[in-house]
C-alpha cells in the first residue's frame, strides 16, 4: 500500500513523482539533482567573490543601525561610510512602536548599536536604563544643535541619553488631478473621512497613528489620553467610514504604490513619500492639516550592550554634520536636520516652502507621543479592522 | 491505528543501530524545540506581562481578556471559516485537476505535474504580490473587462476585500491539496473500477461509490495541510486584504510586536493551537492521522 | 455507458474533453501571476502597476549586484543546507528506529507530527518564548536554525519511513548470513538502498527551509534570510528588483529540474 515516498509537499513531491513515474533510472537522477544541489549551493557560497564585503570598512568595525528610512537613504549613507571606513548594517525600520519593541526583545539590548526613535517614545527606554549614557565630548557637532531642540536630549541623573538630528510632520498627501486643491477639505484630515472620495483613501496599519489622526478630525483635546469610551466612539466612528478606505499600508514601499498606481487618491503618510512620488512624475501634494499637523523630532540613541561605543560617537557626531543635514533635508524634501549649520544653505523661500518656519505659520502643532493605554489602542484598531 | 503490528523486526536479524542511539537525536530536538516550547507557552497563559516581558502569576486574566471583548472570538471565528472555505474551494479546484493528471493524461504526465508545480517555486511572498497588478483598479482583470467591454467603470471588488484574501490563499496553497489528491487517484487499482462496471455501475456511480472513497486518505491528507495553513495565515490578509485585512494569525503576532503584550500573546497562540487540536481529531475519527500522513489503510 | 472495458469507471465521452478544457484554465489561472512578475521585471519603472513605461534591464542588474540581497540569498542557501543535513539525518536515525518495533511507536510517531500540525506563526511566537526565557539573542545560526530543523524533521521523517519501512530485510538476513558485521551491513546493503530517498528528503526538507517565512521573521533579529529580505522589500523599500528576483529564482529552479530530468534521462 505504500509507495516509496510519501508525498507532503511541493518540491519534494515534483521531484520524487517525476521519478516515480518515468521509471528512470533513479539513481541517476537524484546524483545529478544532488550534484545540482551542491553546486547551487556552491555557487551562492561563491557570491562571496562577487561582492566581497569592504575589507577596508571591516578594519574600522560595522555599526547595526535601526533608524527610519529617510535617515539611512543611501545617498546620505555611502559618504558617511567612505569617508569613516565605518559600514552600516541596516536593520528594517517599521515604526516607532516597532523600535521600543525591538529594543525590548531579550537580546535587543546588544542587537543593535544604533537606534533611531520619536523623543517621546524614547523617554521610558531612558528610564528603564536601557540606553547608553552619552560622552557629548565624543560629539562636538551637538554645539551646532538649534537650541529649540534642546529639550529632546533627554537625561537621566543628568546624564544625556538621546541626540535629537531631524524634525518633521506628517500629513495627508494627496492626488491633485483627482482632488482639487483648493478644495478647503485638503488642508484637513477631514480629508481622509470624506464620502466625495469614498474608496480612494488609505490610512497606515497602525493603531497609534491612525487612531491619533482620527482623534485629531473629531476635534479630541487629549488625543492621547483617551479613555476606553472615548475610543470606543473614535472606533464607532471609523467603522461607519470603514468602506471609504480602500487599503491599509504598513510600511513604505506599499504606500508608495498604492498612491502610484491610482489605487487611493489621498492617504495619511510622510513627506518622503511624497518627495519619492514627485520624483516617479506624480501629481501629489501635502497638506498641512488644520486640525493639527503632527510633528515629532527623531533622536538617536545606543542601546547600553553596545560593543562599538568609539564608532557609535562618530556616527552621532555625522548625524549634525552640515554635509548629512544638507543632504538629508534635499533628499527628503521637507525632513529637517536639526542643525544650525544647515541653515544658511536655504534661501527663505526654500526654508518656507520646506516647512522650515512651521513654528510661525499659527497651524494647531500636534507633537507626537505615546498613548496612555496603548494596549487599549491596539483592541480598539482589531475592532475596526475585523468590523 | 497502532503502528505495531505493521512493523516487526525479522527473525535472526537485528538493525545496526542500536535503538536509543536512533531515536535520541530525533527525540531530543522534537522534546527541545517542540514540547518544551509548547510546554512552557501553556504556563505563561497564566502568567502576567510586564515591560520586562514576563512576570511569574497564576490568573485568568489573559482568557478572560478573550472572552471578554468581542474581537478576539470574533476574529478566530472568521478565520476558522476563512480556513474552511478555502479548503472547500481548494478541494473542488483541485479534485478534477487531480483526476485529470492522474487518470486522463497519458504521455506527457511528467510535464503536467511540473507545470502544476513550477509557480511553486519561488517565493510564496512574491506570488501573493503578484496579484495586486491583477486585480487592481487598473489591473489586468479590470483592462480585460473593459476592453471586451463587459463594464465601463473600472471595478474595485476584486482587490483588498474578503474575495482577494480567499484568492490568494486559494492560489499559494493549491498544490498541497492536488498532489496527495493526485498521487491517491494514481495509486488507484484500475481492477476495482473495471469491476464496478462489470456489475453494471454507470461512471457516476462508479465515480461516487469506488473512486472518492478510495482517495479518501488523499482528500483528508490534502484537506488537513490547507486547512492548518490558511487557518494560520498572516502574510496574505496583509497584502491582499485592506482594511479588513486582519486574522487571528495577525491578531497573535500584534502581541509580539507593538503591544509586547507576551503573557496574552501566548494565550492567543495556546487557543489557536487548541482549535487545530480540535480539528485533528474531528477528523482523525473518519481515517486515523496515520492513514492521513502515511496514506496507508483505507 | 456502452460497457467497453477500456473507459470504465471514467466518465463518458465528453468528460476528457472537459476536463482537458478545466485544465488548460487552471494552469492559466496558476501562471498568470508569474507572467506578470516577468512583465513588470523589465519594465522601466519603480512602480509595480499598470500602464508600464518602457523596457529595461535594470532590475536585473541591481537584483544582480545588490550586496544585501546577495548576502541573505547567501544566508538563506548555508542555512538550508545546514538545515536538510541535520533533519534528514535525525529523520533518517527516527525512521531506523521504527524498525525495532519498540513499546509506545504510536506515541513516538505522532510527537513527530506535532511540529507540522502547529500553524507556522504558533511556532514561531513559541519558540521566541522560548528563546526569550532562556535569554538567548536571536540569529540565523541560533534560533532559526532550530525552528527549521524542527519545521522540516517530520517532512523528512514521512519521505523516509515508508521507503525503510517497506526494506526486505532478507538482503540484510543475506549479509549477515555471509559474515558481515552488523555495521557492515548497514553500510554496505541497507544505507545503499536508502541513499536516494535520502536525497529526496534533503533536498526537500532544504526547499522548505529556504522559501520559509514566518518563521523566520519572529526569530531572525537583525540578520535576513532571503524571504525575510523580499518581505522588506516589498513592504518597506521600493524595490522593483523584487520582480526581477522572482523569475531568478523560476529559472534556477527550471534549469536545476530540467538538468535532472536529462540527467535521469540518460
Amino acid at each position: 500500500m505504500t509507495k516509496p515516498i510519501d508525498v507532503r509537499k511541493e518540491r519534494g513531491d515534483a521531484m520524487t513523482k517525476r521519478i516515480d513515474h518515468t521509471q528512470l533510472g533513479r539513481r541517476a537522477f537524484l546524483r545529478g539533482a544532488g550534484a545540482l544541489a551542491v553546486s547551487g549551493a556552491a555557487l551562492g557560497l561563491g557570491y562571496e567573490g562577487v561582492a566581497p564585503r569592504r575589507a577596508a570598512a571591516a578594519s574600522a568595525g560595522t555599526l547595526t543601525v535601526l533608524m527610519g528610512p529617510s535617515a539611512v537613504r543611501p545617498e546620505l549613507v555611502a559618504p558617511f561610510e567612505e569617508k569613516t571606513g565605518i559600514k552600516l548594517n541596516i536593520a528594517p525600520y517599521v515604526s516607532p512602536t516597532d523600535v521600543v519593541t525591538k529594543l525590548m526583545v531579550p537580546g535587543g539590548t546588544r542587537a543593535y548599536d544604533v537606534m533611531g526613535g520619536l523623543t517621546d517614545f524614547t523617554t521610558p527606554l531612558v528610564e528603564k536604563g536601557l540606553l547608553l549614557p552619552l560622552d557629548m565630548s565624543k560629539i562636538p557637532n551637538v554645539q551646532y544643535l538649534n537650541p529649540l531642540f534642546k529639550q529632546d536630549i533627554l537625561t537621566r541623573d543628568g546624564r544625556p541619553y538621546t541626540l535629537p538630528f531631524y524634525w518633521g510632520y506628517d500629513s495627508v498627501l494627496f492626488n491633485t488631478t483627482k482632488i482639487p486643491e483648493n478644495d478647503p477639505v485638503t488642508q484637513s484630515w477631514g480629508v481622509l473621512f470624506d464620502d466625495r472620495y469614498k474608496g480612494k483613501v488609505a490610512l497606515r496599519d497602525d493603531a497609534h497613528q491612525s487612531i491619533l489622526i482620527t482623534a485629531l478630525h473629531l476635534g479630541h483635546r487629549d488625543p492621547l489620553g483617551m479613555d476606553r469610551s472615548d475610543l470606543k466612539e473614535i472606533i464607532r466612528f471609523l467603522i461607519s467610514k470603514k468602506s471609504n478606505f480602500r487599503a491599509l499600508w504598513t510600511g513604505f514601499a506599499q504606500a508608495v504604490n498604492l498612491m502610484a498606481s491610482g489605487e487611493v487618491w489621498a492617504m495619511y503618510g510622510w513627506i518622503l513619500m511624497r518627495t519619492t512620488l514627485q520624483r516617479q512624475g506624480q501629481p501629489v501634494a501635502n497638506n498641512w492639516p488644520k486640525d493639527g499637523v503632527i510633528v515629532w523630532t527623531q533622536v538617536a540613541f545606543a542601546p547600553k550592550d553596545t560593543a562599538a561605543v568609539p564608532q557609535v560617537n562618530v556616527w552621532l557626531n555625522y548625524l549634525l554634520t552640515k554635509e548629512y543635514g544638507v543632504a538629508l533635508t534635499k533628499v527628503n524634501g521637507g525632513i529637517l536636520s536639526c542643525s544650525r549649520l544647515v541653515e544658511t544653505e536655504f534661501s527663505k523661500a526654500e526654508m518656507h516652502q520646506l516647512g522650515y518656519d512651521l513654528n510661525e505659520r499659527r497651524l494647531n502643532l500636534f507633537r507626537l507621543g505615546l498613548p496612555k493605554h496603548l494596549d487599549q489602542w491596539l483592541e480598539a484598531w482589531a475592532e475596526f479592522k475585523s468590523a | 491505528m497502532k503502528p505495531e503490528a505493521r512493523v516487526s523486526a525479522p527473525r535472526g536479524w537485528s538493525p545496526a543501530l542500536p535503538l536509543w542511539f536512533s531515536m535520541t537525536p530525533g527525540l531530543a530536538i522534537l522534546a527541545a524545540f517542540s514540547l518544551l516550547p509548547l510546554v512552557l507557552v501553556g504556563v505563561f497563559t497564566f502568567w502576567r506581562s510586564s515591560l520586562a516581558g514576563l512576570e511569574p502569576a497564576f490568573t485568568l486574566d489573559n482568557y478572560r481578556r478573550f472572552l471578554e471583548s468581542p474581537v478576539y472570538v470574533r476574529l478566530l471565528l472568521k478565520s476558522l471559516r476563512t480556513a474552511v472555505t478555502v479548503t472547500s474551494l481548494s478541494l473542488l479546484m483541485s479534485y478534477p485537476m487531480a483526476y485529470f493528471l492522474a487518470r486522463i493524461l497519458q504521455r506527457g504526465r511528467v510535464i503536467g505535474i511540473i507545470l502544476l508545480m513550477l509557480p511553486f517555486w519561488t517565493s510564496y511572498l512574491v506570488r501573493t504580490f503578484g496579484w495586486l497588478p491583477i486585480l487592481g483598479r487598473r489591473g489586468l482583470l479590470n483592462q480585460l473587462l473593459l476592453g471586451l467591454g463587459a463594464i465601463h467603470q473600472p471595478l474595485d471588488v476584486f482587490l483588498y476585500n474578503e474575495f482577494s484574501v480567499h484568492l490568494g490563499l486559494l492560489y499559494v496553497y493549491l498544490p498541497f491539496m492536488t498532489i496527495p489528491i493526485f498521487l491517491s487517484l494514481d495509486r488507484l487499482d484500475q481492477t476495482l473500477l473495471d469491476a464496478a462496471a462489470d456489475l453494471g455501475a454507470g461512471p457516476m456511480t462508479t465515480f461516487w461509490r469506488v473512486t472518492v472513497p478510495l482517495t479518501l486518505p488523499g482528500i483528508l491528507g490534502g484537506c488537513l495541510m490547507v486547512f492548518l495553513l490558511a487557518f494560520g495565515a498572516y502574510v496574505t490578509p496583509a497584502l491582499l486584504g485592506g482594511p479588513s485585512g486582519i486574522l487571528f494569525g495577525n491578531l497573535v503576532a500584534y502581541q509580539f510586536g507593538p503591544t509586547n503584550n507576551w503573557a496574552f500573546g501566548a494565550t492567543l497562540a495556546f487557543i489557536m493551537l487548541a482549535v487545530v487540536v480540535a480539528v485533528l481529531l474531528l477528523s482523525s475519527r473518519w481515517v486515523g492521522l496515520r492513514g492521513i500522513f502515511l496514506r496507508e489503510g483505507s | 455507458m456502452s460497457g467497453d472495458g477500456k473507459v470504465s469507471g471514467r466518465f463518458p465521452g465528453w468528460g476528457p474533453v472537459l476536463l482537458w478544457g478545466y485544465a488548460l484554465t487552471m494552469y492559466i489561472f496558476l501562471y498568470v501571476p508569474i507572467l506578470i512578475l516577468g512583465i513588470f521585471s523589465v519594465n522601466n519603472s519603480a512602480i509595480v502597476a499598470f500602464p508600464l513605461s518602457g523596457f529595461t534591464l535594470r532590475w536585473y542588474r541591481s537584483a544582480l549586484t545588490d550586496p544585501v540581497l546577495l548576502s541573505s540569498f547567501r544566508q538563506s542557501v548555508s542555512l538550508g543546507i545546514v538545515t536538510a543535513l541535520i533533519s534528514t539525518s535525525a529523520a533518517l536515525l527516527l525512521a531506523l528506529a521504527f524498525r525495532h518495533g519498540f513499546r509506545g511507536q504510536g506515541v513516538v510517531f505522532h510527537l513527530i507530527l506535532v511540529p507540522l500540525i502547529i500553524p507556522g506563526i504558533v511556532s514561531g511566537i513559541v519558540l521566541l518564548v522560548l528563546f526569550g526565557v532562556l535569554g538567548i539573542d536571536l540569529s540565523v545560526w541560533r534560533t532559526v536554525l532550530p525552528a527549521h530543523i524542527t519545521y522540516t524533521l517530520p517532512f523528512a521523517f514521512l519521505s523516509l519511513y515508508p521507503r525503510i519501512h517497506g526494506l526486505d530485510p532478507s538482503l540484510e538476513e543475506a549479509a549477515m548470513d555471509l559474515g558481515a558485521e552488523r555495521w557492515e551491513t548497514f553500510r554496505r546493503v541497507t544505507f545503499p538502498l536508502i541513499r536516494p530517498g535520502l536525497v529526496a528528503a534533503g533536498l526537500f526538507a532544504f526547499s522548505l527551509s529556504f522559501d520559509e517565512f514566518i518563521r523566520t521573521y519572529f526569530l531572525v533579529g537583525t540578520q535576513r534570510t532571503l524571504p525575510v529580505h523580499v518581505w522588506t522589500m516589498l513592504v518597506e523599500t521600493l524595490s522593483p528588483e523584487v520582480t526581477a528576483l522572482a523569475v531568478l529564482i523560476v529559472v534556477i529552479s527550471v534549469s536545476c529540474s530540467l538538468t535532472g530530468f536529462v540527467f535521469a534521462r540518460r
